[in-house]
């Protein structure tokens, strides 16, 4: 079901995702996939030399998740820019909630777009992210 | 502390080729299940396209090396991108990162990192902005 620029309105909040609890063979996988292999995300004794208490997820794994926050509200494909600022470190067990909410339409020479922030945080609420983004929304008409 | 010096620097451009199965790999990694990524012609997931630095071998990692920094001494702090036009399957993108900004703040190393993407027509179709701290030696 599209989502049309005319339905949406400053202020509006995104629905939130909750997301599974991220797990150790989701750092494994996600490693595969990105091809970022930094050992600090999927070999304990190397997070422990750099002095973290175990490892940890990989920043762009949480930002993916606030990449499908925002498809699954504006459309996949419909994004135009997205920025984050990475805030705090997320280990495997910790579920995350994204939420986010319209702060700006732009209607004006043939553009439809819609920006908004969003946050990422953790279960206890500490903040893993925030960030900012711009989708694109079609018309009912025209 | 980084060489300020190593502001400007630019990197040899780097490609990569979009595959379905590298994009389903991805999706199942991050729990993704929007079947519009099952079309034939899918759009591709907002941060997909940290992958194509890190596949290349050109990306971050090869901008580190350049300037003496071990990968798990960095600590990402911002991440942007800006999607200037579609990339689809089958796609050969051509990345060039350059480092467009060296500073100290709060006694932490900054080094901004822009990378631009063009596709096999020469089309800009990506602007990816990283901005990475640099932790002190032997912390």
């Amino acid at each position: 079901m599209a989502r049309y620029f005319e339905d949406v309105n400053v202020g509006d909040e995104l629905p939130e995702l909750v997301k599974d609890p991220v797990s150790e063979t989701q750092l494994v996988r996600y490693s595969g996939a990105s091809g970022d292999f930094n050992p600090i995300h999927t070999v304990p004794r190397v997070a422990q030399e750099v002095g973290l208490d175990g490892i940890i997820a990989h920043g762009m794994l949480i930002m993916a998740f606030g990449g499908q926050f925002l498809t699954a509200w504006a459309g996949a494909g419909a994004v135009r820019r997205y920025k984050v600022r990475f805030s705090g470190m997320t280990k495997p067990s910790e579920t995350v909630v994204c939420r986010g909410q319209i702060t700006e339409k732009i209607d004006e020479g043939g553009q439809s777009l819609v920006r908004g922030r969003l946050t990422i945080k953790g279960a206890d609420e500490s903040l893993k992210l925030k960030g900012d983004f711009t989708v694109e929304l079609p018309r009912k008409s025209g | 502390m980084l060489e300020p010096s190593h502001k400007g620097k630019t990197f040899p451009p780097f490609t990569y080729t979009i595959e379905r199965s590298k994009l389903r790999e991805f999706l199942l990694a991050v729990g993704e299940d929007d079947p519009a990524y099952d079309a034939g012609d899918p759009p591709l997931p907002p941060t997909f396209p940290t992958l194509f630095a890190f596949w290349s071998g050109s990306g971050l990692e090869g901008v580190l090396a350049q300037v003496g920094v071990e990968i798990y001494n960095v600590l990402h702090s911002e991440q942007e991108y800006e999607y200037l036009a579609p990339i689809h399957i089958g796609d050969t993108v051509e990345g060039q990162a350059a480092i467009t900004n060296i500073y100290q703040k709060a006694g932490m190393d900054f080094m901004e990192i822009v990378t631009d993407y063009k596709n096999q027509a020469g089309v800009p179709v990506l602007k990816d902005r990283a901005l990475i701290i640099v932790r002190g030696e032997g912390g």
